[in-house]
């Protein structure tokens, strides 16, 4: 018996050392609470579950010229499997990719593909359907402040969805937007949420990688929604929920499928149905209603009966965008640039 | 002054006794003796997990018979008693269709993320490992815990946080059989693999404390107890060093105590003299350039020592990554480019006493220069004209975002090093404004990118660095003869040395200064183009991560010479990439490189005000 253990021990010791080695790049530090942290749990997971994977990452690579190095250096060293985690990597991604052609590389909310580039992303937009339901209702003064990032279509969509579902229960609620232009910036973010307060906004939401606003809001006495990951214990008494990555499934899927040879250049863009966005527990002080009215969206999402967007949509300045039995299609929602009704903002105008 | 060095070359000693003692620990010299801990602590965990399987098997048995489980509470009243009779502080229950039944209703409907990352476990356990699957392990203060999960049919229970100590009481039975083994991977980390004969997978654990068990079945009447006598060396080589590095770091500790109290006691009989400022000799500035980046190198290993590697492990790795191989030398190169250049421009502005910080800023207008006018104006032109002009009117973009700071200087007395320094973040806020809004391309989808620039720089073949490297030697070579042939030259000296004396002696003071911040800026300017044309080829929010104040340390340590930067920004480039490199291979946090960046910088100023004011030690009450 002892014989057969150290047999498999033998094994197990050829299965690590000729296992797949897969490499990540994060634009922020893993300990952010956010994006990047969201990213490193699925490594983690991936790490867990398929025994055979080695893992590595660089972290709080810049978005250029060092994230082209820090990739060269990855397939350099041998890694098979490169996940670029940031959308600013798009170009450097494409420029290594054709340097090392056995390398494969999945870039993460790009759009550019290449016969070993593959991009990745998640509809996160349906979570933040589902935790605008509950900032719509939780609201008393109608004004939710959302402190965004960056104005580029992926926080669009993300505030749009937010302010869809926030009107889905509460047809009054407005959400005012103050943008950051910075993913990870917790001083300017706790500034923009505290001048959001002050402008009589009492459930604060954002997109940002750390959960700033949320301890402003919890300062202040107001709600606050967190973003990228349960940020509940930052603010345990204003979070009412949060609009979540689980990226670990879609991890171990693609990482399988370049394992055995399936894995093919394509664009995933998954959500609830395969688990990779979430919502975070909600506050117990949500009424019992609400959480059912989000549950009841969350199942639709996940059978995929349900579309965020569709008609009729109008924008901001009220002009009809989407018409009434239309569904915008999934190219029109990735490239989306203006606001819905009920957003109070404005995005820097594009040089089209 | 005897005493000082002293003590300071018996640091020095110490620090290189203790780095080759960790070198020789970590090469796995030492093997014998580390083991025995080890040993006790596994058989310890052995027992106690025997017998808190044994505890469980019977619990298990004596309960399925009598329930029947017919609703969710019915199995939420079973596990309560589970609870009550194991005292352990979680347990929840994994239905079929992967619906979890849990004790206490949760506040929340949803399970957090790491409850849900456990599919696999409810796969082990009803498929693999036959019906039940344990993990032990020893937290950082030294106290067991397991973490039991099993199955009664289709029904996954798990019960977590298990304190030990309630089982220590109950029967010791030998009878189940578990493999483990320490190895390396490829990367170098160590760790601990498990497996069983069942089960074919298993996991390589990072953290070196973490000790966990995988059983293979729950047959625990025969089989014989485990590999823990036959350990693999290497995993009782990584728990000496561990030990070995605690002590070190205790004795380390103490020495410094130690160090501070003679110290104390020493200044009271004795005091520091500081002697008026010379000017320092060649030999002087050369010598504390190199002190400066030993002492920096030492506060790494230092702390590559501290984190419990081998400092000399680290060092290799770094530098042969950055200047011997490959791909570290493209990333090596390609990165001192713009830093090459800032800072042989910043020389002269430093020579002329223009603290000139803005480089930073002066190298994004310059980038920003480049995509406008490439883009937009001189699309359709032929390449080599576009480039020549670029490069001309990135300058020029540089030098005029250095005018306003060196006019203010001269003219009202503002603080250069305020003016520069605030720039760089208006330059920021541009950049963002033109990559977000008006400068946004067509064809990125609304991403926050411009077009690439129409003409490229191209790479030079094998080496595969764009060819903007040659301009490296040429400015230096430029900027050289400017400040040491020229009339120029002499005035920024004669300014930098002694403004008022400068005056005096009829030099153009205010002129010259201006003239040597509008070159450091148009000089960083143009690195700017190159950077563009070279390597970043469309603007983006962020892609410069400090170039220009990297440049500064260039600078400094390379003397002001435009020369020096010539060997020194490739070497200080690569030193910082060989630090990055560490985040791979060693797991290091990507703060140690700031770190690095840092204390160059600091010891560079203490080691050249060491020289200057060449404190001597004198006793108290002699003079």
């Amino acid at each position: 018996m002892r014989k057969a253990g150290l047999l498999a021990v033998v094994l197990l010791a050829v299965a690590l050392g000729f296992g797949l080695k897969v490499g990540f790049v994060y634009v922020g530090p893993v300990g952010d609470a956010g994006w990047s942290y969201a990213h490193d749990q699925g490594r983690q997971y991936l790490e867990k579950v398929l025994p055979g994977v080695e893992t590595a990452y660089f972290e709080s690579v810049p978005e250029g010229v060092e994230a082209t190095v820090k990739l060269r250096q990855l397939a350099a060293s041998g890694f098979e499997l490169i996940y670029a985690t940031s959308y600013g990597y798009m170009d450097s991604v494409l420029e290594v990719a054709k340097e090392f052609p056995n390398t494969i590389f999945m870039h993460c909310s790009g759009f550019k593909r290449a016969e070993n580039v593959g991009t990745y992303f998640g509809r996160i937009y349906q979570a933040d359907f589902l935790v605008g339901i509950v900032a719509g209702a939780m609201t008393k003064s109608n004004l939710i402040g959302y402190v965004a990032p960056h104005p580029i279509p992926e926080v669009v969509r993300g505030i749009n969805a937010f302010t869809l579902g926030a009107r889905l229960v509460n047809p009054n609620a407005k959400v005012k937007v103050v943008w950051v232009n910075a993913w990870f910036d917790p001083a300017t973010e706790k500034e923009a949420a505290l001048s959001l307060i002050e402008a009589g906004c009492d459930v604060i939401a954002h997109g940002q990688d750390s959960p700033a606003a949320n301890q402003a809001a919890q300062e202040k006495g107001v709600w606050s929604i967190g973003y990228n990951t349960d940020m509940s214990k930052f603010a345990p008494e204003s979070h009412l929920t949060a609009a979540i990555w689980n990226w670990g499934p879609l991890y171990v899927e693609i990482t399988k499928s370049v394992m055995d040879g399936t894995w093919k250049s394509e664009d995933l863009w998954p959500g609830f149905e395969k688990g990779v966005v979430d919502i975070a527990p909600i506050h117990p002080a949500v009424p019992k209603s609400v959480v059912k009215l989000v549950e009841t969206y969350k199942y639709l999402f996940q059978k995929g009966e349900y579309k965020v967007f569709k008609g009729p949509l109008y924008d901001n300045e009220g002009n009809l965008r989407v018409k009434e039995g239309e569904v915008m299609t999934d190219h029109e929602i990735w490239d989306m640039y203006w606001f819905v009704q009920g957003v109070e903002g404005s995005l820097p105008s594009s040089g089209e | 002054m005897k005493h000082l060095g002293f003590i300071f070359l018996a640091a020095l000693v110490a620090a290189v006794i203790l780095s080759f003692y960790a070198y020789r620990v970590e090469s796995g010299n030492i093997v014998e003796s580390g083991g025995e801990e080890l040993k006790e602590t596994l058989s310890e965990l052995e027992i106690a997990l025997s017998e808190s399987l044994y505890d469980i098997k019977q619990l298990i048995e004596s309960s399925t018979q009598s329930v029947i489980f017919d609703n969710e509470n019915d199995i939420r009243r079973w596990m309560q008693t589970i609870l009550d009779k194991t005292g352990a502080s979680d347990i929840y229950c994994i239905l079929p269709d992967g619906e979890k039944v849990y004790v206490y209703e949760l506040p929340f409907a949803l399970p957090s993320i790491d409850e849900r990352m456990e599919d696999w476990y409810q796969n082990v356990i009803t498929k693999e490992s036959g019906g039940l699957l344990v993990f032990g392990w020893k937290d950082v203060r030294g106290e067991y815990a397991v973490e039991i999960a099993f199955a009664v049919g289709d029904l996954v229970f798990r019960i977590s946080e298990y304190p030990l100590e309630r089982f220590s009481s109950l029967l010791k039975r030998e009878g189940f059989r578990l493999t483990l083994a320490a190895m390396t991977d490829k990367v170098g980390r160590k760790g601990l693999a498990l497996a069983s004969n069942v089960y074919k997978t298993g996991t390589l654990l990072e953290f070196s404390q973490a000790i966990s068990l995988r059983l293979e079945d729950v047959s625990f009447l025969d089989g014989e107890p485990v590999l823990v006598g036959e350990l693999d060396p290497l995993w009782m080589e990584e728990k000496r060093t561990q030990i070995r590095t605690f002590w070190t770091n205790v004795g380390l500790g103490a020495i410094l105590v130690i160090l501070a109290l003679w110290l104390l006691f020493f200044f009271r009989k004795y005091k520091l003299v500081l002697q008026s400022p010379l000017a320092l000799s060649t030999r002087q500035q050369i010598l504390a350039s190199i002190i400066a980046v030993i002492v920096s190198l030492g506060a790494l290993s230092a702390l590559v020592f501290i984190l419990g590697r081998s400092p000399i492990n680290a060092l290799r790795e770094m530098f042969s990554w950055a200047f011997l191989t490959r791909t570290g030398i493209i990333e090596t190169l390609t990165r001192s480019v713009p830093v090459t250049l800032i800072a042989a421009g910043l020389c002269v502005a430093f020579e002329a006493g223009m603290w000139n910080i803005g480089g930073e800023g002066q190298f994004i207008i310059g980038a920003i220069a480049t995509t406008g006018f490439s883009v937009f104006l001189f699309r359709e032109w032929p390449a080599p004209f576009v480039l020549i002009l670029t490069f001309l009117i990135a300058s020029l973009a540089g030098a005029l975002w250095a005018l306003g700071p060196a006019v203010m200087k001269v003219k009202l007395g503002v603080s250069e090093i305020l003016s520069t320094l605030m720039l760089n973040y208006v330059a920021l806020k541009l950049l963002d404004y033109l990559v977000y809004g008006p400068w946004k391309s067509a064809e990125v989808k609304n991403f926050p990118l411009t077009d690439p620039v129409p003409v490229t720089l191209g790479k030079i073949p094998i080496l595969n660095v764009h060819w903007g490297v040659l301009s490296i030697p040429i400015v230096a070579v430029f900027v050289w003869f400017l400040m040491r042939a020229s009339i120029f030259g002499f005035e920024w000296k004669a300014t930098g040395l002694g403004f008022e004396a400068a005056r005096q002696a009829g030099i153009p003071v205010d002129k010259s200064q201006v003239f040597s911040l509008l070159l450091s800026g148009a000089v960083a300017g143009l690195a700017g183009a190159v950077h563009m044309f070279g390597a970043q080829y469309v603007l983006q929010h962020g892609f410069s991560p400090g170039y220009g104040y990297t440049a500064i340390i260039v600078a400094f340590i390379s003397n002001l010479n435009p020369l020096a930067v010539l060997l020194t920004g490739p070497l200080i480039t690569g030193l910082f990439v060989g630090n990055a490199r560490l985040e791979l291979t060693m797991n290091f946090p990507v703060s140690v490189s700031y770190l690095v960046q840092g204390i160059i910088l600091v010891s560079l100023i203490l080691v050249r005000n060491v020289f200057l004011y060449n404190p001597r030690i004198v006793k108290r009450g002699v003079n």
